[in-house]
């Protein structure tokens, strides 16, 4: 662990760069994968006990590189039976993805380049694909997909617009910016 | 009601024969809980001006809250299932209840059994000419409340026999002791 910050009782990065509140939950970090320079805020809670049910050793969640995790929001696996059998189903995260404050999201998988508000409601097994935007106090209903490059709002959730084609970019630079200039106070 | 027993400082008067409340969680006041029922980390149930007496078989999901703001005791059924972020504030609560993630029930509304709050869903009294005198409103069996301006309709109760079916597995799930879930990897409060 890095002591390159002052305020490390508040704190904790890794070697990857994560940078992760200890006022946050994580529940069962040993079946968390974080890829390196993740921001996890306050009050976060993550589930990661509940994972896909049966012996063979599993992981219940793969959040990828610069993505935010931002206040209150709480992610956690989406459940089903399938075939008669009861399982959680892990949850992936692609790269430079912002979660926005006080969301909840029971996703099956976000892309990168996502953007998703605060305040959300994301139901269970919603597909995020790349690109996508989600506007803040949105709620998706369940098994929902999401195409790349739509607008969603509403509730429920429907698409109202497009994204430009720059959006990769931009969100690119505008992560890996808010990133560097993150303070961990 | 069960007679005090100290058995934490936070917990005055907390009765949980044979339940899991994993350690993270927030209770306070007077509160039963009966066999079966989940209480997930950091969930809080507050039983301050009057106790709360939960049924068996219920699931209350992390952030979910639950709050007695009368003196009376507020009752809840069996197989009722508070999930993430859900604020109930009801007088009482029948059983096989589902409350979406994020919707809240204010104090004044009676909850029967098999009802249906959707995501995001905000449950007041529904506005009467005149206006009713106590302000109190019990709610139909079957109801589904969803929706932005929440809308209600009843039910047919198709796929009740289906729910309660998966309610039973996740139950089994998340109980599983030793294997996955919450016993291995949250703490437990020992009663």
């Amino acid at each position: 662990m890095s002591t390159r910050f002052k305020n490390d009782s508040l704190w904790i990065e890794t070697d990857t760069g994560n940078r992760i509140s200890r006022k946050a939950t994580i529940c069962a970090p040993v079946n968390i994968v974080l890829s390196g320079n993740v921001v996890i805020k306050p009050e976060v809670i993550i589930r990661g006990d509940l994972k896909r049910s049966g012996p063979s050793p599993s992981i219940a969640m793969n959040i990828g590189k610069f993505t935010f995790l931002d206040d209150g929001c709480i992610v956690r696996p989406a459940y089903k039976t399938y075939k008669g059998a009861f399982s959680y189903y892990p949850m992936k995260i692609g790269d430079y993805t912002s979660i926005g404050a006080q969301t909840v999201l029971e996703a099956a998988a976000v892309g990168s380049y996502v953007d998703i508000g605060k305040n959300c409601v994301v139901g269970r097994f919603v597909v995020i694909k790349d690109c996508a935007k989600i506007a803040p106090n949105s709620v998706i209903p369940p098994n929902t997909v999401i195409p790349p490059y739509a607008h969603f709002s509403g509730n429920p959730a429907v698409q109202i617009g497009t994204l430009p084609e720059s959006t990769l970019d931009n969100v690119e630079l505008a992560m890996t910016t808010a990133y560097n200039e993150f303070k961990m106070t | 009601m069960p007679g005090a027993c100290s058995l934490f400082c936070a917990v005055p008067a907390l009765r949980i024969p044979r339940s899991l409340p994993s350690k993270d969680a927030d209770l306070r006041g007077n509160i039963t809980i009966s066999k079966g029922t989940v209480v997930h980390p950091k969930c809080t149930i507050l039983a301050v001006p009057g106790p709360i007496v939960i049924g068996e078989n219920c699931i209350i999901e992390e952030a979910a809250i639950i709050v007695n703001r009368r003196k009376e005791a507020m009752f809840i059924g069996n197989e009722n299932v508070f999930q993430v972020g859900s604020r109930v504030e009801a007088a009482s609560v029948g059983s096989r209840n589902t409350f979406c993630v994020k919707s809240r029930v204010v104090s004044t509304i009676e909850i029967p059994d098999d009802c249906y709050i959707g995501p995001a869903c905000i449950l007041t009294p529904t506005y009467t000419h005149p206006q009713r005198e106590d302000l109190k409103e019990r709610l139909q069996d079957l109801t589904v409340v969803y929706g932005q301006n929440p809308d209600r309709r009843i039910g047919d109760g198709v796929g009740k026999v289906h729910q309660r079916a998966l309610l039973a597995k996740h139950l089994d799930y998340l109980r599983n002791v030793g294997k996955f879930a919450l016993p291995k990897y949250v703490k437990m409060r020992h009663v």
